[in-house]
């Protein structure tokens, strides 16, 4: 049985919007922001819930398919944001944290990429336009996508 | 219409009624939104600049994608002020002292969402009596974790009401699991629409805000008390209003005097929207940071050329169709004696 860790309480502020998550690390002055799905996973860590359990609250939630794997997407993420008190220990080489599995996943789920946990990094307008990344849900076909995010490629190129 | 006041004109078309919950048809087409884009993350009228397109086509466009950036992070701005703005409250209020609370959040907690209204501080005021000692407490505070409030003791736009006056009209709104009292509304719409007239009406985001107020004034809105006193204000306060009306489309239907708001001096439009196409705030930095910098003296002068507002207003003239110039030579010669007075005081005191 594989339990969430704790996700961080202490030096971030948060704020609910109706499709999003948005944290605030006090400590790295960063900006990120979550969408339903990732925030789902985020609110559960909590040191009891199980990646199951979290499956299903995703399924039930979002009609996402009931696979740990989405989980472990969603804690990869978490944790490269440093919103989780403690790096998510993987039990099987199916939950690895390789590339190779992500891609994986994204390409059985198809065209429910959209709806995959995403954690972005939110820059600031004036520097977004200067470093042309593309942020969630924007285009990757010509532009790459910010830190964190991954492009789901052909056909969509969404960043996701 | 010039350059400049076409890209004002955009802005005004582009936030023409933001502040509804629901939306009002905008037909605006993307290279348009690309001119006044700026111009609204610039002025903190991203957020509203989003909530305007939401759901179009423009939403998605690379400029649409960063005024949801600028939406999100007045949204998380919002809750951090929001935190700060407890604990002071709490601390005053553990000591005796109700602040009264006005613009900022006082105005930002009115919108339909977080996200749509920044603002930069919290503005509290205390009586006069207290003021010591919140400051006190407020500074001791600080030493741990930062707080971003501007207390006051008085209230320049309001002098002419007592603060006791205005707190027995002040309603107690919630705070998280307390409450903070704000300006009564009569008191708040004539703050704002003179603070906006004291800064030449720098950007639309507070011009918004008085289409809000306007928009949401409760049934048994005192107007003779919002427009009582200095008879040049009141005039003031009513241009404001046909501002809002007339560049932001907002609903003068509750106003008395709507159709003394609606018939502005003709210079008076065109003198906000090139104030907003120059996507400046007016320059406010004192002569005396030009030593450093002589070649900041030419930007300095063009700075002290006032608008026709800032003219009247320096001038506490009412707004009428007289000719502007003399009146903008008279307070541009007059803020250049200032500003030499300065500097020569300065050069010698050093």
């Amino acid at each position: 049985m594989n339990i969430l860790p704790r996700a961080r309480e202490t030096g971030i502020v948060t704020q609910e919007l109706p499709e999003e998550l948005l944290i605030f690390d006090l400590d790295r002055h960063k900006a990120h922001c979550l969408n339903r799905a990732a925030a789902i996973v985020w609110r559960h860590c909590d040191g009891h819930t199980t990646t199951a359990e979290a499956a299903a609250l995703l399924h039930n939630e979002l009609g996402l398919p009931s696979d740990e794997r989405l989980v472990w997407l969603a804690l990869d993420r978490l944790a490269r944001a440093r919103l989780l008190q403690e790096q998510p220990a993987r039990p099987s080489p199916v939950m690895s944290e390789s590339n190779e599995s992500r891609r994986q996943v994204l390409k059985q789920l198809g065209r429910l990429t959209v709806l995959l946990p995403a954690v972005a990094t939110i820059l600031a307008p004036t520097a977004a336009h200067a470093l042309s990344c593309s942020t969630v849900g924007g285009s990757c076909a010509s532009l790459p996508c910010y830190v964190g995010l991954t492009c789901t490629g052909p056909p969509l190129f969404l960043c996701v | 219409m010039g350059v400049v006041a076409e890209r004002g004109a955009l802005v005004a078309k582009t936030l023409a009624a933001a502040w509804r919950a629901h939306q009002t048809p905008l037909s605006l087409l993307p290279s348009q939104l690309a001119v006044a884009a700026p111009i609204l993350l610039g002025s903190g009228a991203g957020g509203l600049g989003w909530w305007r397109i939401r759901g179009s086509t423009l939403e998605h466009s690379d400029i649409g994608v960063q005024l949801h950036q600028a939406f999100r992070l007045h949204a998380l701005q919002a809750a951090i002020y929001e935190e700060q703005l407890r604990r002071a409250v709490t601390i005053l209020q553990s000591r005796g002292i109700d602040p009264l609370l006005f613009k900022g959040w006082a105005i930002a907690r009115s919108y339909p969402s977080v996200g749509l209204r920044p603002y930069g501080d919290i503005d509290l005021l205390v009586h006069p009596t207290q003021y010591k000692l919140a400051d006190t407490l407020l500074k001791d505070a600080a030493v741990q974790h930062p707080l971003y409030v501007d207390l006051h003791d008085s209230c320049f736009l309001l002098e002419d009401r007592s603060y006791d006056a205005m707190y027995s009209r002040a309603p107690s709104v919630l705070l998280g699991n307390g409450s903070v009292r704000v300006l009564g509304p009569e008191d708040h719409l004539r703050l704002l629409c003179l603070h906006l007239l004291k800064h030449g009406v720098p950007g639309p985001l507070w011009l918004c805000d008085i289409g809000l107020v306007l928009e949401s004034i409760p049934p048994k809105f005192d107007w003779d008390l919002c427009l009582r006193g200095d008879r040049v204000r009141a005039g003031w306060v009513a241009c404001v209003l046909g501002l809002a009306h007339r560049l932001l489309g907002a609903d003068l239907g509750a106003c008395p005097f709507a159709t003394q708001a609606d018939s502005l001096p003709d210079w008076l439009i065109p003198d906000v929207v090139y104030q907003w196409g120059t996507g400046r705030r007016p320059d406010t930095r004192r002569a005396v940071s030009y030593l450093k910098n002589p070649r900041g003296w030419v930007e300095g002068l063009r700075a002290r050329w006032p608008s026709s507002i800032l003219a009247n207003v320096f001038l506490n003239r009412a707004f009428n169709d007289n000719a502007q110039l003399p009146i903008r030579l008279k307070v541009f010669t007059l803020r250049c004696v200032r500003a030499a007075e300065h500097v020569l005081a300065r050069i010698i005191h050093a």
